[in-house]
């Protein structure tokens, strides 16, 4: 079945339909979430949290993209966190132990040898920690626009935030992004070293 | 202007963001390459963005720790039953279901229909086939009920209407009863007027033989016996022959005097049936008059003229008839009609306003503008010449399977019913099929779709 007979059965309550769209898209929805929350346990709790949500909410669906409602339903589900977060911050003694996650072995570059394995890990880890730095809002559209490559009009549809609003966040995450990678340009490939300003 | 300080502003950073994205619309972007050929620093922004846009796109896609599947068991949902009804394939094979029995129910009331229609036809012509059969003993049985109305038209002038509702059911005699119990509920209410059932002629034929039907022996007349219904011999239908021979030379003055027994006396628009039973009769003198019209058309004929309505009036000519009635009704041999003295009494009054003065006493002559006629004179020549119509006539006279007027026009009337159920019925099961065929393509649409799912 194409993925709109997936979605009419799921509408009609078949969970094993539902179940299948959720393995088409997990991966998307936690990566995103991961570079939302930069822990990898909130990524995946917010993760269940949207596809559950997306289940329960599958009858207002309306036949517009699949992929853009859901990954609004993820990216609320991100905001949710954060607000919660934000409300009763606490650090958990799981994120002390906190790993990088990795690609998927399959995605990796295979006649990588180990030094530029560690170097691109280490190159991610620091890029990931740039977006974390960013603020709520410009990180959202700037993993939208930049990690996932959606257009501006996607992102307004997703998030709900004017156009115009969605250019100048992400302006200034790019800014932010900029200078915070600047200061580790040591672990950025020669090609990719920034000039100074 | 913005790189003045070699640091783009916030202004040129969101068109240098927008363009790297090919976001900007063209008239901003062609500015925008035309200052980035010139000022450096710009160039220079332009080139970290790109930069740092591709840094952060080259980021792996994560895999999911672990699967983000739900659980049936904890998350199934079962569709009501009018969502799982309202989905497009279970609605195409309802809809379908749903055709086809209706156009299954279609042709099965055809069928049925069919069925009892041929079953009204079979019972129709076993029905004709038995009225003809039965032709033959109401025939043979006319005479005794042609006496018995001549007994009474004879010797009951004013008290007795059966054979006027003869006249008046005759062309519903097919009817029979029923219709003879819709006539007497048409009939208006009785009222103190009662037809005559002889006509003037025979009225005052009467009146002339009024002494001798007194003094007629049994057998020649009237025969009263108390206790017993009145009998005449012969059955008197006279025929206007019979009735010229029997007034002979008195003829117009006779004629004078229907003349003014019809303007004196207001015609009735009704015949009065007191009760069901007269409705019976009158039915059944009806079947008679049917069968005896093909017999005996010329004794049909008088039959209708001595009983036709008009010649209702009840003059003093008529009283003497009527006190014999009287007599045989308190006799208790006729039960005496309803009104029967009122009608006379009224009818004497209007007969004494516009008519010929009553008689007195019974015997006297017909006042003056008729011919007098002899209280004494012979009796019962016109009911001597009364002959009785002959038991065997109706049955040589009309052969079995001849059918009447009226029975050729219900026939075809039949018929074109006949017809027109047969063309509903052919209509409604081509209807029937087409839906059918509808519908089981709808059902296979549907369950084709289903299973593909």
């Amino acid at each position: 079945m194409d993925e709109h007979d997936l979605i009419r059965a799921a509408k009609r309550g078949d969970v094993e339909s539902f179940n299948s769209l959720v393995l088409l898209y997990q991966d998307l929805a936690f990566t995103v979430a991961y570079r939302i929350m930069s822990e990898s346990d909130a990524a995946a709790d917010a993760t269940q949290e949207a596809f559950i949500s997306a289940f329960r909410k599958l009858h207002q669906f309306r036949g517009e993209r699949f992929k853009s409602w859901l990954m609004r339903i993820v990216t609320n589900a991100c905001y949710d966190e954060l607000r919660r977060r934000q409300r009763r911050p606490a650090s958990s003694l799981e994120a002390l132990h906190e790993v990088t996650v990795q690609p998927n072995s399959p995605l990796c570059d295979p006649p990588e040898n180990p030094e530029h394995a560690t170097q691109r890990s280490e190159l991610n880890t620091a890029i990931q920690d740039c977006i974390r730095a960013l603020p709520d809002d410009q990180r959202v559209i700037e993993v939208l626009a930049d990690v996932e490559g959606y257009a501006y009009q996607e992102i307004v549809e997703i998030t709900g935030i004017p156009l115009g609003t969605v250019k100048s966040r992400l302006s200034r995450a790019r800014g932010r992004l900029r200078d915070c990678l600047q200061a580790v340009r040591e672990l950025l490939p020669i090609e990719y070293r920034l000039m100074d300003k | 202007m913005a790189a003045s300080h070699n640091i783009p502003s916030e202004h040129d950073l969101e068109l240098l963001s927008a363009y790297i994205d090919n976001e900007l619309p063209d008239h901003e972007r062609v500015a925008l390459e035309q200052r980035l050929a010139h000022e450096d620093v710009l160039r220079i922004a332009l080139d970290n963005l790109r930069h740092t846009a591709a840094l952060v796109r080259g980021l792996p896609r994560l895999k999911a720790p672990r699967n983000f599947t739900l659980d049936p068991a904890v998350y199934s949902r079962k569709p009501s039953w009018w969502q799982r009804l309202l989905t497009f394939e279970n609605a195409l094979q309802l809809s379908g279901a749903l055709g086809a029995a209706a156009s299954i129910l279609l042709i099965a009331l055809a069928v049925l229909w069919g069925g009892q229609a041929d079953s009204d036809k079979d019972q129709t012509a076993a029905s004709k086939i038995a009225l003809e059969q039965a032709a033959l003993p109401t025939a043979t049985a006319q005479p005794e009920s042609m006496q018995n109305w001549a007994a009474t038209s004879t010797s009951l002038p004013t008290g007795t209407p059966l054979p006027s509702a003869t006249i008046a059911l005759s062309d519903a005699a097919m009817a029979g009863a029923v219709t003879a119990e819709k006539l007497h509920s048409e009939t208006p209410a009785p009222t103190t007027t009662l037809p005559l059932t002889a006509s003037p002629t025979v009225a005052i034929e009467y009146e002339a033989d009024v002494s001798a039907v007194e003094e007629a022996p049994a057998g020649q007349g009237v025969v009263m016996v108390p206790g017993q219904p009145l009998t005449a011999t012969p059955p008197p239908l006279p025929s206007p022959a019979m009735m010229t021979d029997t007034l002979g030379p008195d003829a117009g003055a006779v004629e004078e005097a229907e003349a003014a027994f019809n303007e004196a006396a207001p015609a009735p628009d009704a015949l009065e049936v007191e009760d069901e039973e007269y409705a019976e009769e009158a039915a059944a003198e009806s079947e008679f008059m049917g069968d005896a019209e093909a017999a005996a058309p010329e004794a049909v004929g008088i039959y209708a003229e001595a009983t036709r309505p008009p010649a209702t009036v009840t003059t003093g000519a008529l009283s003497q008839p009527t006190i014999a009635l009287t007599a045989v009704v308190q006799a208790g041999a006729i039960p005496e009609p309803t009104g029967a003295r009122d009608t006379d009494e009224t009818a004497d009054e209007q007969a004494g306003e516009a008519g010929p003065e009553p008689m007195a006493e019974a015997g006297e002559a017909v006042p003056e503008e008729g011919a007098e006629m002899p209280a004494e004179a012979p009796p019962p020549t016109a009911v001597t010449a009364l002959e009785p119509v002959p038991a065997t006539q109706p049955q040589a006279a009309r052969p079995p399977g001849e059918q009447t007027g009226s029975g050729l026009v219900s026939e075809a009337r039949e018929s074109a019913q006949e017809e027109e159920q047969d063309r509903n019925r052919w209509w409604l099961t081509g209807i029937g099929l087409v839906l059918l065929g509808v519908s089981s393509a709808l059902y296979f649409a549907g369950r084709r779709k289903a299973r593909r799912l």
